[in-house]
């Protein structure tokens, strides 16, 4: 019987279009947004200095601070007496004047006339480039390397059995499985509630519930959504290993790809507990999904359900900033111990090496022990509210309904 | 004869509502029971606790002398609620019901029943494209798959035309005939003297008639059910 229910339920999703279009289009997406921000990222710096360079500008200054060096002052056109500078910009004999101040808790005025530059053009940062290199000009090369921070720091850390410890190899597992619950959670979200309300939509339940138990019927929505969500994690990985694979011994215009890949070996302990993370992270998701599908009686009304199922998983994206501190806090540890929050702050924390073993134990068994509850409780919820077909069960009913 | 179903002083309440009141009778194997009443009588409930979709609050229903088990307890049941996937195919939606009731060949039990109610062209079309007596056919021989030792059919006949009226009641009466225990929910009085041996008037969650089709007519004076119905029901309202 659960056979046919999972082998049902599998194939008329593999049927649906709708069911590649989600598998194949988000991890495409992310792909592309990855591509596109590091394509923005690296032009952004190209951009700013664009936005700043004045050569095409006519451009005057007066330094009563005395602090920009001779070798600045070169290039630029040097005014003693502001007022004139000011009138030349007003005139159009200038593009731009800067009037440095002898006391820098005085601001720095800059004089721009409009259509000098676009409105993104950034006058203000040339002034604060000719402070700077003025400035550090006066140093050695070993202090001016430490003001502006162009030194190298080897970063070692042993572990506790004196070993040499890598933590990006330590990050990535956990890194890789929050990303794939990700996706998880942003494609079956509503597909969970959709799948458990639909008997009740198309009045089908009280046929389905003379031949099989409600318990088959939910246990066989739940494993084949597991075995499709498999299948999702597959369209996204297979291809990044393809990708890796390909890297090793080819090269593109000369460039060795392999060189490209940084070289890490992963703990398998750390593969291990984050592989069982998303599977017991993904079945309490699940299970919350199919618990919310039986109380409600279409999937229209479920939407609302959905919404604050979601906001309750991934409420520690909200609070990112306290899980990048080594010190936890209180809202990291109620964030990990909290059933609905603990998958994605359990695979924060285990990334950025803030959890102890025992609160990854504790964490995974709360995990566990949550799953199991949600699903039984939305067996019984799916048996007792088979027939209503018109009315939300109310939470009251759901947990203490005898 | 030995009974199939049992309801002994089943009582169901909603809240403070009584839906059904003391409500006692058997269903004996094989016979074709009718189980009568107006809307809102309290069938369907009674139907519903006897599959265990409603707990009885007091008294018991049982099927052979256990409480119903999906699965267990080989029944077809056809609800008043009329409802299939909609988005899947006629076949897919019979072979897996089939294979849920344990069938060794639902896919060629499945085209030979199309074929017998004449929807032979219609195995891959689309539930949702078919009309709604097309609809109910498929939802019947969903029913009466795999030959089930009762089948409860909550109005079996109601939208049809006098044509497939027939067709269906003949399928009905095969199945009687092959051993099954039939009962028949309809407000067809002429289908319950033609087909059942014996009859359950309920009003209010109560039974006002019970018994067999020629003693409850005798008690009426040798009136007609659907005379015996309005006596009841108009006797009372008025």
């Amino acid at each position: 019987m659960l056979k046919e229910v999972i082998r049902f339920e599998v194939v008329r999703s593999l049927k649906k279009p709708s069911f590649w279009v989600a598998a194949i289009l988000l991890p495409v997406l992310l792909i592309g947004y990855i591509l596109f921000a590091g394509f923005s990222g690296m032009n952004a710096e190209e951009m700013l200095s664009q936005n700043s360079n004045l050569d095409d500008k006519q451009v005057s200054l007066m330094d009563e601070s005395k602090l920009i060096s001779a070798s600045v002052l070169e290039n630029v056109a040097t005014i003693e007496d502001k007022a004139q500078g000011v009138e030349n910009v007003k005139t159009g004999t200038m593009d731009v004047f800067y009037f440095v101040p002898s006391d820098l808790k005085q601001p720095i005025e800059v004089y721009s006339r409009d259509g000098a530059g676009s409105i993104l053009t950034d006058y203000k940062s040339k002034v604060d480039e000719w402070l700077k290199v003025s400035v550090l000009g006066e140093l050695t090369e070993e202090q001016a390397a430490v003001m502006v921070g162009s030194y190298q720091v080897n970063d070692i850390k042993f572990n506790d059995s004196g070993a040499e410890s890598d933590e990006l190899s330590q990050m990535i597992a956990p890194l890789v499985g929050l990303v794939v619950f990700y996706v998880l959670i942003c494609i079956f979200g509503n597909r969970l509630t959709t799948s458990t309300v639909e008997e009740k939509e198309n009045r089908i339940t009280e046929m389905l519930l003379t031949s099989i138990s409600a318990k088959t019927l939910i246990i066989g929505k739940i494993v084949s959504l597991i075995l499709l969500g498999f299948l999702q994690v597959m369209i996204l990985v297979v291809p990044i290993l393809l990708i890796f694979l390909f890297a090793r011994g080819h090269s593109i215009a000369g460039i060795d790809l392999s060189t490209l890949i940084p070289n890490v070996e992963l703990n398998p302990l750390v593969v291990i507990v984050s592989i069982l993370l998303l599977l017991l992270s993904y079945l309490l998701f699940v299970g919350l999904g199919v618990f919310v599908g039986t109380l409600v009686p279409t999937a229209k009304e479920a939407s609302s359900y959905v919404s604050v199922m979601m906001i309750l998983v991934i409420m520690p994206m909200f609070f990112i900033s306290s899980f990048l501190s080594t010190t936890p806090t209180t809202v990291t540890y109620v964030l990990t111990f909290f059933p609905t929050s603990a998958p994605i702050s359990l695979f924060l924390r285990f990334a950025f090496g803030t959890l102890q073993w025992w609160e990854m134990a504790l964490g995974l068994l709360i995990v566990a022990v949550f799953a199991a509850l949600i699903i039984r409780q939305a067996i019984r919820v799916f048996q007792f509210g088979a027939v209503e077909l018109t009315s939300k069960i109310n939470l009251k009913d759901a947990f203490f309904r005898k | 004869m030995k009974n199939i179903i049992e309801a002994k002083h089943l009582g169901i309440s909603f809240g403070d509502k009584n839906v059904i009141e003391d409500l006692s009778f058997e269903v004996r194997k094989g016979e074709i029971f009718g189980f009568l009443g107006s809307n809102g009588s309290g069938k369907t409930t009674t139907i519903r606790a006897l599959l265990g979709l409603y707990q009885p609050s007091r008294g018991s229903i049982l099927i052979n002398g256990k409480i119903f088990a999906a699965g267990a307890e080989p029944v077809g049941y056809l609800p008043e609620e009329r409802g299939l996937y909609k988005k899947e195919t006629v076949l897919d939606v019979m072979v897996y019901f089939g294979r849920l009731k344990g069938m060794d060949n639902p896919l060629k039990w499945s085209l030979d029943y199309l074929n017998r109610v004449g929807l032979s062209d219609k195995p891959k079309e689309r539930i949702d494209h078919l009309s709604s007596g097309q609809q109910q056919k498929v939802q019947l021989g969903i029913t009466i798959m795999n030959n089930p030792e009762l089948l409860i059919l909550d109005e079996p006949t109601k939208g049809f035309d006098p044509v497939n009226r027939k067709l269906l009641m003949d399928i009905i009466d095969e199945r009687h005939r092959a051993g099954a225990t039939i009962i028949l929910i309809t407000h067809y009085m002429d289908e319950v003297e033609r087909l059942c041996d014996r009859a359950l008037l309920l009003k209010d969650g109560v039974a006002k008639v019970y018994g067999t089709i020629a003693a409850i007519k005798k008690q009426f004076g040798g009136q007609s059910l659907d005379e015996i119905f309005v006596k009841i029901y108009g006797s009372e309202d008025a």
